[in-house]
């Protein structure tokens, strides 16, 4: 998976030395399936920082519909959102909210 | 050969054999005039053609199928799209020298196996979702041209072991005359879209369909579950008149049945009711002269969402369904979801069958019942409506669902919405233990309706899916006969009615011992109705109440057979066809 490269790449730029991380739960029924998937994808895309979800030590890119697919995160898990980057703390709050939200879902 | 009815309908036809995309390819190293940049084009050329071809599917979606197939369409687009996958493919590529699909087939591969690790069932299910991006993506880099290996040149019926509706629609529309897959079960995103293409499929076969030879003719019958290859002429005469019976509009004599009740020669009345997935469906069932919806499968919902629909959706649906039967009652049953229907093609637990499905499943997530039951309650003053759990094995279990129930009714009194407190709430019986404590039961549900499918599953023993046992799955054995008499018995002491829904109560052999045995409704497909009103009206209840009598005494199927078809021939000859 893609997460390890990507962090190196990030620790030789010029990014600032600061990493922003906060804890989100999975709260819908169904869990991070496809289409919630996609919606984080979508969300994650629109920043410049490096984001990652991490769940149970596997780290995925969370511009990647592959990587965070295969977080396959079920109701009730605890994903760690972290991003590096000038906007990271937009990103990280971005996608917390998009969890939060229940992606839209009921 | 019988599966598992996944969408209504009778045809016959030769037989496709659609193979699932590409063998593995073997891995490939680049030629030496083959060079890292053209091979990385050809890799960009190959995902923009799979992104055009899955944005045409997504266009071409039945529009009754609704969003969920869109929504698939959608996130198969955005595996094609992902940047991170093309970055480390192109790495392979560069690194390794391997070709393109060679290269993609192991960067998408390993993201599959770990998916298909996972304890969710339904997440286990985006592995199909790589698959489908996996074979299109190879297909189209080793010049198995997008549709070449399935092109349908006549009307076939095709055969497949697992299939995804964007293969189905990539075959010519017209053409395809039915669907017939060895994995997946009565409800899925197959299942929903042979609906709404108004052809039959049979799921769950459990053969190996890659071995039947191409061009073999076969029956399929989607009422059934049942698949026959090689038809000798009987067979297709028959089939070919239940066709003719089933799929065409009401022949004048069975329309004026439509308004007619079903009531035997010596005024014993029974309700015709009508099995129903979608809400629209209910046009149909008054059409056909129902006297109401015995079964109401609300999974269906939840497929073509893609996702448990919100509570607003649902009312919105169950109150088309209610206001079309105009105060015919409507019986729904609980989502019905486990690991064989929520994901057909994922890896099941050990014993999906004894797994968590039906009421477990939703009592892991009792908010998705609660808002459902409230949804039902909420339309519950335009009309009957009644509320059945599934799977229930035991007396704790239905006080669990009710206490749900009465939860559902206090959070609607709490928020001001009216509803019908006389609404009645009862359970499927489906399990041996069930039938055991059907007395107990009784005193505390409203009503009963037998899911017979899996009820003579459970009792004998014998998995649907199991080729090998073809020849016990019936509905003749007496085990089942004498637990059918038992239910009954148990819930009229109780006073409640007692219905029965499974595929068995639209068999016309059947139908006649099971008003014998008392049941006071017989739900099944629409299609099937006016027949089957015809020939409740032509017999007499004393003589089926002999016949159930004499069902229940044999000691074994044959004779059950024998008594049944017996009595029935009898009883058709009154009847003009």
């Amino acid at each position: 998976m893609p997460a390890r490269a990507d962090r190196s790449l990030s620790k030789t730029s010029l990014a600032a030395a600061t990493v922003i991380e906060k804890n989100v739960t999975v709260i819908n029924p169904l869990g991070v399936h496809a289409r919630p998937s996609a919606m984080i994808v979508q969300t994650a895309s629109k920043f410049r920082a490096e984001i990652w979800l991490i769940k149970d030590g596997n780290e995925v890119n969370a511009k990647s519909m592959l990587g965070v697919m295969t977080l396959a995160a079920e109701m009730g898990s605890v994903v760690t959102v972290r991003a590096d980057g000038s906007d990271e703390d937009k990103a990280v709050d971005a996608i917390v909210r998009v969890f939060e939200m229940r992606f839209g879902e009921r | 050969m019988r599966g598992i009815a996944a969408a209504p309908g009778i045809a016959s036809g030769p037989a496709f054999v659609y193979r699932v995309g590409h063998e593995a390819p073997p891995v490939r190293v680049l030629a030496s005039k083959e060079t890292v940049e053209s091979e990385c084009v050809r890799l960009d050329a190959a995902l923009a053609a799979v992104r055009e071809e899955l944005l045409r599917f997504k266009k071409k979606s039945p529009g009754s199928v609704g969003s969920a197939l869109a929504k698939i369409f959608d996130a198969q687009v955005m595996i094609v799209d992902d940047p991170s996958i093309r970055a480390q493919v192109k790495d392979a590529i560069g690194a390794k020298r391997l070709a393109a699909e060679s290269a993609f087939a192991r960067v998408v591969g390993d993201a599959q196996k770990a998916i298909e690790r996972s304890p969710d069932p339904y997440l286990r299910e985006m592995a199909n979702d790589i698959e489908a991006v996996k074979t299109r993506v190879i297909n189209q880099l080793m010049g198995h041209g997008a549709d070449s290996e399935h092109h349908l040149s006549l009307p076939s019926i095709v055969l497949a072991n697992t299939i995804t509706p964007a293969d189905i629609m990539s075959l010519q529309k017209g053409l395809v005359l039915g669907v017939v897959t060895q994995t997946g079960g009565q409800i899925s995103h197959v299942a929903l879209l042979a609906k709404s293409l108004g052809i039959p499929a049979v799921a769950g076969l459990g053969v190996d369909l890659r071995t039947v030879r191409p061009s073999t003719r076969l029956v399929i019958d989607g009422f059934s579950g049942a698949v026959i290859l090689n038809p000798g002429s009987d067979t297709i005469e028959f089939f070919e008149r239940k066709r003719r019976r089933t799929h065409s509009p009401w022949p004048k004599k069975l329309e004026a049945l439509r308004d007619l009740p079903a009531v035997t020669v010596d005024r014993h009345k029974v309700s015709i009711l009508a099995n129903i997935d979608l809400a629209g469906e209910t046009e149909l069932a008054v059409a056909a002269g129902a006297a109401g919806v015995g079964l109401y499968r609300t999974e269906y919902l939840f497929l073509q969402q893609g996702e448990y629909p919100s509570e607003a959706k649902q009312v919105e649906v169950y109150r088309r369904a209610i206001t079309t039967l105009a105060g015919r009652p409507l019986v729904v049953r609980s989502f019905d979801l486990g690991s064989d229907k929520a994901a057909p093609n994922a890896a099941p637990e050990a014993n999906p069958a004894l797994g968590v499905r039906g009421l477990r499943l939703s009592l892991e997530k009792p908010a998705i019942l609660r808002a459902q039951f409230r949804a039902l309650l909420a339309v519950s003053t335009l009309g009957p409506v009644w509320v059945m759990v599934p799977m229930i094995a035991s007396v704790e279990e239905f006080e669990v669902a009710r206490s749900i129930w009465n939860q559902a009714k206090a959070d609607l009194r709490r928020k001001k919405i009216p509803f019908d407190s006389k609404a009645k709430f009862g359970l499927m019986i489906e399990t041996p233990a069930a039938v055991r404590m059907a007395y107990e039961l009784a005193q505390r549900a409203d009503f009963f309706s037998v899911g017979t499918n899996d009820l003579v599953q459970y009792t004998t023993a014998v998995d649907r899916g199991n080729q090998r046992l073809q020849s016990l799955q019936h509905h003749w054995h007496p085990a089942l006969w004498r637990q059918l008499d038992d239910i009954v018995k148990a819930g009229h002491r109780g006073e409640i009615p007692v219905g029965i829904c499974g595929e068995m109560s639209g068999d016309p052999l059947a139908v006649l011992p099971l008003v014998g045995l008392g049941f006071d409704s017989l739900s099944f497909h629409p299609n099937s109705i006016p027949r089957i009103k015809a020939l409740l009206r032509s017999v007499s209840f004393a003589d089926c109440r002999k016949l159930a009598a004499s069902v229940v005494a044999s000691a074994t199927s044959g004779q059950v057979r024998k008594l049944v078809k017996t009595f029935y021939a009898r009883a058709a000859r009154k009847l003009k066809p």
